[in-house]
């Protein structure tokens, strides 16, 4: 569904991320973990169209999808649920909402969705910054799947929430999953993750640094030390 | 401390005199040709007065000013009344004071006077106008340019009225517009070049960052504008004794874009700039002109559509430049910095590499600004709590930061680390708690008081200052704080030998790879001499070996600065290896303070960062 | 009283005009982040169509007017602005001051540097009395056609898809393209509002003076962007709000103003805005966010 080619993505010259492959197969949910600064972001917006990759390619079902605008890979079917979630403030919950169906999205959809979240459907009138963090980051989820997307991405969903809210978070990208939502999570959140997806590749200075299923990551050192320095 | 600059000698006379020779160049060609010619001339050299006064703010500021022409007519009119013969003064202004009515000055006092009422002129407006926002400069200034207009027009006992002053004495040579137009050039690079200039540039490249260095963008915003009004003046004064005519309009919204056009047309963070733009567009302007006439005389138009081709064809010139070349044709830079023009002139390298050389080694400098090296005193922070909207970001978190030692401040993403910084360095007002500096309270001080009073800090994106050198950006690190420019840039090279980065001090920030940009931002806040050194990640992004090269230099930091160095890191390796003691926050709140080798045991620690689950499988 | 009533219809039409080129300034900027002098060119242009198309019934000049306006609005984004969208402000303004000089001296060139005069219906330059005050019918139109303009921009901004997509845009254009909209499509279609509006105030300006001239547009651009900047910058309410203090403000000033003082009207009334940004540096209305990015 994804493949990422040895993508190398530089800013003014200088480059941060060093040639990074990744693929994921329809249905899978793969996270992509590692401290900050280690090049997950860049990834992500290379992917999404927002930066365009010095070097590599990024396929879509595919298709070449690199060098694209972001709203037409977006029309492909791949959504993200930015860091920071990026709700819009100024507009209603519903509008928010309204604002992730495509086309002339049937209703039907929009009643499920208010069934997953009825969180958002209490507050639907209410503008967004009126909601909490958790909230937030459940109308961004929310906003996103409306547009039906065929592979759903997650930049730090659990990102300044409580611990409540983050179990509240994944309680419902679980069901997602259950539901054949074709996922890429990305997290610092270690031990959740890995927990949680299929595989995953650990991240460190622009490239991975490991990769593998939760058996394999599990007590590996790497990890560990990835996080919380070399010396244990 | 002698033999450090910021550039080469051959680069700083090829910046001043390659402008003045293109001034020199103007009144000559001006000066042979027909009277009709050599006041087109003059006009376009007490334009380029006016474009300079433009680039002393608008270039080094980085805001739009759309009201100095404001002050243009202010000089001019200024200029003209003392001046005008009294025969003519009695009947075109009534209403003028006996005093200015009967005074008939030369043109030098005229033209002083005028330069001197127009600065504090503009002081006096720009007290008001600098303290709007950056997004708003732009368009008070124009509605002070209308009020000019509107009061200069309608004041007709004083002004003459929307006709105007005629008879005004046509005193201008070619050749003093030419001698005035040098010395503006001078003093605009002389600005750009002193420590004012580099403070006003610095808030031009980054606001946040330059107020973290003790910089008041308003109060440095207010000096340029002073002078820029101060420079616009001399520039009406002049144009108006070549005239002889002046009317409300002559200064108004046409001349505004004209002069604005000329000035980014050339590179608006340029002199050179400045002075290329005003000759590119007058001469293109001339030169259509021309065309033009020519059409008439072979009939090709007829004489209704005169004016039309001429600013269609500056207007497509004008759009075609700005889609080619955003930057303008210098590109911002100063003669001496242009590659092209050091190829003219046959100088291979405009950036000389020699004048890195005096950066060789620490020279001590440092202690200029560098705080006694007693280790008492330290920042502290009790019960601090803030929230976002509904969100509780801290809750009553306490931190105490003794001199001379480093404290690392760890947690997961969204514990609260960042924020904390921005409360202790006065970029964030707390809800509740209070932050003390050796002893006295401080919470509430902007950023800019906390930088003097000896608290600095870098941001966790580096905040470069593109367009200025590292040697340039360092230096305005102890030029925030009061030091003069020379001993600034001593200082500024003692910091980068001592940070080991002497090879890039000379290149453009902006052009640095992200880990110099970096340690730039911990060069340029140590040039402030801090007694607290706040670091927000400074090893994101690092690899391990450059990691471990910053863990060298903050050490070196701690034993030759002897400051307070409270360290946020994600890359525990050198929270480790730094800091003998490190405090976590999690959610909000203060989770552990200990050894780094607790810490890193810790099963609540690990828990926070990795998740219970992880320590499950672990200790199974 | 009937003086006051009189008074205070002739402000609120001003500062409804007012508002009408406020609104089409800030259309714009809060899209894109651009300062459009050359709105006011927009404005001048659809004036000439008027004056073009005097020998037509006056409701196919109003259409020619209109179109015009959209149309140089849609040409002037697509060949010029688009190049400069992601370059930084200063290349965006001039580029704004290139497209204005360019427009005027093709007027200039193509028509006449002089006024030109054009027609207005009787039925507009007459008056209607209500009671003791009488009402100029320009006036009426004035206020009418601000109110079926406001009433029009909410239906699209608060009622469909498209404007939706523009208010989100108009808030985070990253995050709305991420979402499908379509970047080029929406900045095309602001421009058309802008122009459409710009159409709108030409039109009432003609009626007002009777004559055209390429230099027209200056003024109420100049207005504008005060206007905007009274409101708060970026935002649609404020934007109308500013328009509307403004005109109020200049009208009521030129009946009440001492006959000494009233030269300085417009030096008094362009000082308000300075004032108020001292105390309130974002206007109004201005948003509170864009706090410190540290």
């Amino acid at each position: 569904m994804l493949e990422l080619r040895e993508i190398k993505v530089a800013y003014g010259g200088v480059e941060v991320v060093h040639g990074v492959d990744l693929s994921l197969a329809e249905g899978e949910v793969v996270g992509m973990i590692g401290p900050n600064g280690a090049g997950k972001s860049s990834v992500l917006r290379a992917v999404c169209g927002l930066t365009r990759p010095s070097s590599g390619e990024v396929l879509f079902e595919g298709c070449v999808v690199n060098g694209m605008a972001p709203e037409q890979i977006a029309r492909l079917g791949l959504a993200l649920v930015p860091e920071g979630r990026h709700v819009f403030r100024t507009l209603t919950v519903a509008e928010n909402l309204q604002m992730g169906r495509r086309g002339n999205g049937e209703s039907a959809a929009m009643e499920r969705t208010l069934e997953r979240f009825p969180i958002l459907r209490a507050r639907a009138s209410e503008h967004a910054d009126r909601l909490s963090g958790g909230e937030q980051q459940q109308l961004a989820i929310a906003r996103a799947l409306l547009g039906r997307p065929r592979l759903l991405i997650l930049d730090e969903p659990s990102f300044g929430l409580a611990p409540k809210a983050i179990d509240l978070i994944y309680e419902l990208l679980e069901g997602l999953r259950e539901e054949g939502t074709t996922m890429l999570l990305v997290e610092q959140n270690a031990a959740r993750t890995v927990d949680f997806c299929n595989r995953c590749l650990v991240l460190g200075g622009g490239r991975v640094r490991a990769q593998g299923g939760r058996e394999e990551l599990r007590g590996d050192s790497s990890l560990l030390r990835a996080y919380m320095g070399g010396q244990r | 401390m002698s033999g450090i600059r910021l550039r080469s000698r051959s680069s700083l006379a090829v910046s001043l005199l390659v402008p003045l020779a293109l001034v020199a160049l103007t009144v000559a060609i001006g000066a042979s040709g027909t009277p009709a010619l050599q006041g087109t001339v003059t006009m376009i050299l007490c334009n380029l007065i006016i474009v300079l006064g433009l680039q002393v703010f608008i270039g080094n500021s980085g805001v739009y000013s759309f009201g100095q022409l404001g002050f243009a007519s202010a000089g001019a009119y200024v200029a003209a009344l003392l001046t005008l013969p009294a025969a003519f003064a009695a009947l075109q202004t009534p209403g003028l004071p006996d005093l200015i009515a009967s005074a008939q000055l030369g043109p030098l006092l005229s033209t002083l006077i005028a330069a001197a009422v127009c600065g504090l002129l503009a002081a006096a407006v720009g007290l008001p106008l600098m303290r709007t926002s950056t997004l708003a400069i732009p368009i008070s200034t124009f509605a002070f340019l209308i009020v000019v207009y509107n009061v200069l027009a309608n004041w007709d006992a004083v002004s003459g009225g929307s006709s105007g002053l005629v008879s005004v004495p046509r005193t201008t040579s070619i050749e003093s517009a030419g001698l005035w137009a040098a010395v503006a050039v001078v003093v605009a690079l002389a600005f750009k070049w002193s420590a004012r200039g580099y403070r006003l540039q610095a808030t031009r490249e980054d606001e946040v960052a330059a107020s973290s260095l003790g910089i008041s963008v308003m109060g440095e915003r207010l000096i340029a504008f002073s002078l820029s009004g101060l420079l616009c003046g001399i520039g009406g004064a002049l144009a108006v004794h070549q005239s002889g005519v002046l009317n409300p309009a002559t200064f108004y919204f046409a001349a505004t874009v004209t002069t604005v056009t000329m000035l980014v047309l050339g590179g608006a963070r340029s002199v050179f700039g400045a002075v290329l733009g005003t000759i590119a567009v007058a001469s293109v302007n001339e030169v259509l002109r021309g065309v033009e006439d020519g059409a008439h005389l072979l009939g090709v138009l007829s004489i209704d559509q005169t004016p039309g081709l001429t600013a269609i064809g500056v207007g497509l010139i004008l759009l075609a430049t700005m889609i080619a070349m955003p930057n303008g044709l210098t590109g911002g830079r100063e003669a001496g910095e242009l590659t092209w023009l050091g190829r003219l002139l046959g100088r291979h390298r405009p950036r000389d590499r020699t004048a890195v050389s005096p950066l060789a080694g620490a020279n001590g400098a440092v202690e200029v600004v560098k705080a006694e090296r007693a280790r008492d005193g330290s920042l502290r922070a009790e019960g601090i709590s803030v929230a976002f909207g509904g969100l509780q970001v801290l809750r009553g978190v306490d931190l105490k930061l003794p001199r001379g030692e480093a404290l690392g401040l760890i947690g997961p993403n969204g514990a609260g680390k960042t924020t904390l910084v921005n409360v202790l360095s006065g970029f964030l007002a707390p809800d509740a708690g209070t932050v003390t500096l050796d002893g006295a309270e401080v919470a509430g001080r902007s950023p800019a008081r906390l930088a003097r009073a000896g608290l600095s800090r870098t941001f966790q994106a580096a905040l470069p200052f593109p367009h200025l050198s590292g040697l340039e950006s360092v230096a305005v690190g102890a030029m925030g704080v009061g030091v003069g420019r020379r001993d600034a840039v001593a200082v500024a090279a003692d910091v980068l030998a001592r940070l080991g980065m002497r090879e890039k001090a000379m290149l453009p920030a902006g052009s640095l790879p992200p880990a110099s940009q970096r340690l730039l931002g911990v060069a340029r806040a140590l040039a402030t001499g801090p007694r607290y050194l706040l670091l927000d990640e400074p090893a994101a992004g690092l690899s391990e070996v450059e990691g471990e090269e910053l863990v060298a230099i903050l050490r070196g930091v701690l034993e030759d600065f002897g400051c307070g160095i409270l360290l946020i890191e994600h890359e525990m390796s050198v929270v480790m290896s730094l800091c003998p003691r490190v405090q976590v926050i999690d959610d909000g709140v203060t989770l552990r303070i200990g050894s780094p080798a607790k810490i890193q045991v810790d099963p609540a620690v690990v828990e926070a960062y990795l998740g219970s689950s992880y320590l499950a499988a672990a200790s199974a | 009283m009937t003086e006051l009533a009189q008074n205070l219809i002739d402000a609120l039409a001003l500062g409804s005009l007012y508002a009408l080129i406020a609104l089409g300034v800030t259309v714009i900027y809060t899209v894109m982040g651009m300062m459009n002098f050359a709105h006011g060119e927009f404005i001048m242009l659809s004036a000439y169509a008027l004056y073009v198309l005097a020998g037509l019934p006056f409701a196919a000049a109003l259409a020619g007017a209109l179109v015009t306006g959209v149309l140089i609005a849609i040409a002037a984004e697509r060949v010029a602005f688009r190049p400069v969208r992601n370059a930084d402000l200063s290349a965006q303004l001039v580029t704004s001051l290139a497209v204005a000089t360019i427009l005027q001296s093709v007027v200039t060139g193509a028509v006449n540097a002089r006024p030109q005069s054009v027609a207005t219906p009787a039925a507009i330059s007459g008056s209607t009395e209500l009671g003791a005050v009488s009402v100029p019918n320009l006036e009426f139109l004035t206020l009418g056609l601000t109110a079926v303009v406001l009433a029009g921009l909410g239906w699209l901004f608060y009622r469909t898809r498209t404007g939706l997509a523009m208010r989100a845009a108009a808030e985070n254009f990253e995050m709305a393209r991420l979402l499908g909209v379509r970047a080029d499509r929406v900045i095309a279609l602001s421009f058309a509002i802008s122009g459409a509006l710009a159409a709108a105030v030409g039109v009432l300006l003609v009626m007002q003076t009777g004559q055209v001239s390429p230099t027209m547009g200056l003024t109420p651009v100049l207005i504008g962007f005060v206007a905007v900047v009274i409101g708060g910058f970026g935002r649609m309410v404020g934007a109308v709000l500013g328009g509307l203090l403004l005109g109020i403000a200049s009208s009521l000033l030129g009946a009440y103003l001492p006959g000494d003082l009233l030269p300085f009207r417009d030096a008094i009334v362009f000082s308000l805005p300075v004032a108020i940004l001292i105390f309130r540096p974002r206007g109004l209305l201005g948003a509170a966010t864009g706090e410190a990015r540290v």
